[in-house]
């Protein structure tokens, strides 16, 4: 990780990090949006397991925020 | 003593009173209460956003489930991909910490790709009442459409299968064309389209039947 090019005084693996982070953030919004929708389809067509279609929905929303911390923590 | 005349009066038959026709489309068998049917003939536990309290759901549709062949397999590509490039030693130059990451976020996509996919087919349902025909259509995450017709302005039902696929599995496409502000239904592959459309056909029968009883709703 060291070895990588310097970019203008950084590593070029810092400039990576920002790019992952701000896409993960985007991804999280994404996330947030699939949850809203599934609610409202939920709402609009009442049928059963539409419960465990939201709670996979959440489930990828709780990983997408999760996969935002872990990247700020680990990169 | 033989009459000798009889009233015109008594003579007349009483009309007779008018019975409830008996339900044509409880006549069929497919009966399906499986959430996850493409077929679903009288469900129970279904409901839908703007029924009236009076209305009965007579059939919801999707598309066949074969349908989702495509996506199912490009959905098993994308859980094999790391396994591959981590064989091709592709992965193994990045660090380690973004390999880890790399392959989180895309699990992370690989499985939003398919809740879209699955959820695209779960909830975009055609549901025929015995008073109308709705359609629900969820064309992308931020875009819903609901458009309904009463079946009395049901004017053609056209239903269409072709090709070897959808031969084998007994699916295709009915066009419902209407008098109503939304000119065309199409339920594209759904499964069934002959019953679907016999349906439909009974449907406005009972209609008319009722229109000529004056048992409109």
């Amino acid at each position: 990780m060291n070895a990588a090019i310097p970019i203008i005084g950084i590593s070029a693996w810092v400039i990576v990090k920002i790019f992952i982070l701000i896409g993960l953030l985007l991804y999280s919004v994404f996330a947030f949006v699939m949850v809203k929708q599934t609610k409202l389809m939920a709402e609009t067509f009442i049928i059963r397991y539409s419960s465990y279609v939201r709670l996979l929905v959440y489930l990828h929303m709780a990983f997408s925020v999760f996969a935002f911390i872990l990247a700020l923590i680990i990169l | 003593m033989p009459d000798i005349f009889i009233s015109d009066i008594e003579r007349e038959e009483k009309p007779k009173e008018s019975q409830p026709q008996p339900d044509i489309i409880e006549k069929s068998k497919d009966h399906s209460h499986n959430p996850l049917s493409a077929f679903m003939f009288r469900p129970k536990n279904i409901d839908f956003e703007a029924r009236d309290k009076d209305e009965k759901i007579v059939l919801v549709l999707r598309r066949h489930p074969i349908t989702n062949l495509g996506w199912a397999l490009i959905a098993l590509l994308m859980i094999l991909v790391p396994s591959i490039l981590s064989q091709l030693k592709v992965l193994g130059l990045l660090p380690f910490n973004f390999r880890f990451i790399a392959v989180f976020v895309w699990y992370l996509i690989t499985s939003a790709y398919i809740l879209q996919n699955f959820m695209n087919w779960f909830f975009n349902v055609q549901i025929i009442t015995d008073e109308r025909i709705v359609d629900i259509d969820f064309t992308n995450l931020i875009y819903k459409e609901v458009s309904d017709a009463n079946i009395d302005k049901v004017q053609d039902v056209t239903y269409k299968m072709g090709g070897v696929v959808r031969t084998i599995f007994n699916f295709g496409d009915v066009l419902i064309q209407t008098a109503g502000e939304v000119p065309n239904f199409e339920f594209e592959a759904v499964p069934k389209p002959n019953q679907v459309a016999k349906i439909l056909q009974d449907l406005r029968l009972e209609e008319a039947q009722e229109a000529v009883e004056g048992r409109i709703r």
